[in-house]
């Protein structure tokens, strides 16, 4: 990832705190729960600031916050592994986003897909696919070798093909159950 | 369609809703208790004279 001049000249922590909105995207992406995420982005702030004076000024920001953030994750959810974080769905009604009814994956599936795939594989496909990581960026970020996160990122593709069944030429046009609903109502009504 | 157009697109489709979910997300506003700690850990460092 490209540090900008800007970024390298400014005191760290004036750019800690433009972070925190890709940092709290991340922390989701990870606990599933908008409380928890914030708690976990608080936890980060606070040891990252605790810590600012290790930071290499001009180096990459983002991801030594988001390393912070993923080995304090880790280590509460060692700690935490039996509570249930998102037995409801929660997830999926914190993200704030508009399903666009054009035709296109609906985001409210995509989400149920995406909470479904396991840690390793979330956070892969979202450092790579989502924060703009390099493969071997976020492998150092996650402390595995490139082909393993490429492995990851792979098998988190093919996990949400799978679970939005995309697989299907007849399934590609996606859209949310809500609209299926009202596009589907005027189809006549089969009986015995 | 065949099976490479098939996958591109659905690869296209991940990552558009990833991109977008991830986006929206760091787009909103700050929590205030966020901002109320980065205003504090400000503050430390100024009554600490630290830079």
């Amino acid at each position: 990832m490209v540090q900008s001049d800007f970024e390298g000249s400014m005191d760290p922590r004036d750019e800690l705190v433009t972070h925190m909105g890709v940092l709290r995207a991340f922390a989701l992406s990870l606990c599933r729960n908008s409380a928890t995420a914030d708690d976990l982005v608080q936890d980060t702030v606070m040891k990252a600031w605790k810590s600012i004076g290790s930071f290499e000024k001009g180096t990459n920001m983002r991801a030594w916050l988001f390393t912070i953030l993923r080995n304090t994750y880790y280590t509460n959810h060692r700690k935490t592994r039996r509570e249930v974080m998102d037995s409801d769905g929660h997830f999926a009604a914190t993200m704030s986003v508009k399903p666009e009814h054009d035709g296109a994956l609906a985001m409210t599936d995509f989400l149920v897909a995406f909470n479904q795939l396991p840690d390793e594989q979330r956070e892969a496909i979202t450092l790579v696919g989502a924060s703009g990581f390099a493969y071997q960026e976020a492998a150092e970020m996650c402390g595995v070798a490139t082909g393993t996160m490429k492995s990851r990122v792979n098998r988190a593709r093919q996990k949400l093909v799978e679970l939005l069944d995309l697989s299907d030429e007849d399934s590609m046009e996606l859209t949310d159950t809500g609209t299926m609903a009202v596009l589907t109502a005027h189809l006549p009504v089969r009986r015995a | 369609m065949n099976k490479d157009k098939r996958e591109s697109r659905a690869d296209n489709l991940i990552k558009d809703n990833l991109r977008r979910a991830f986006d929206d997300k760091a787009s909103e506003e700050l929590p205030t208790e966020l901002i109320a700690l980065l205003a504090q850990l400000r503050d430390q460092d100024d009554q600490n004279g630290t830079k």
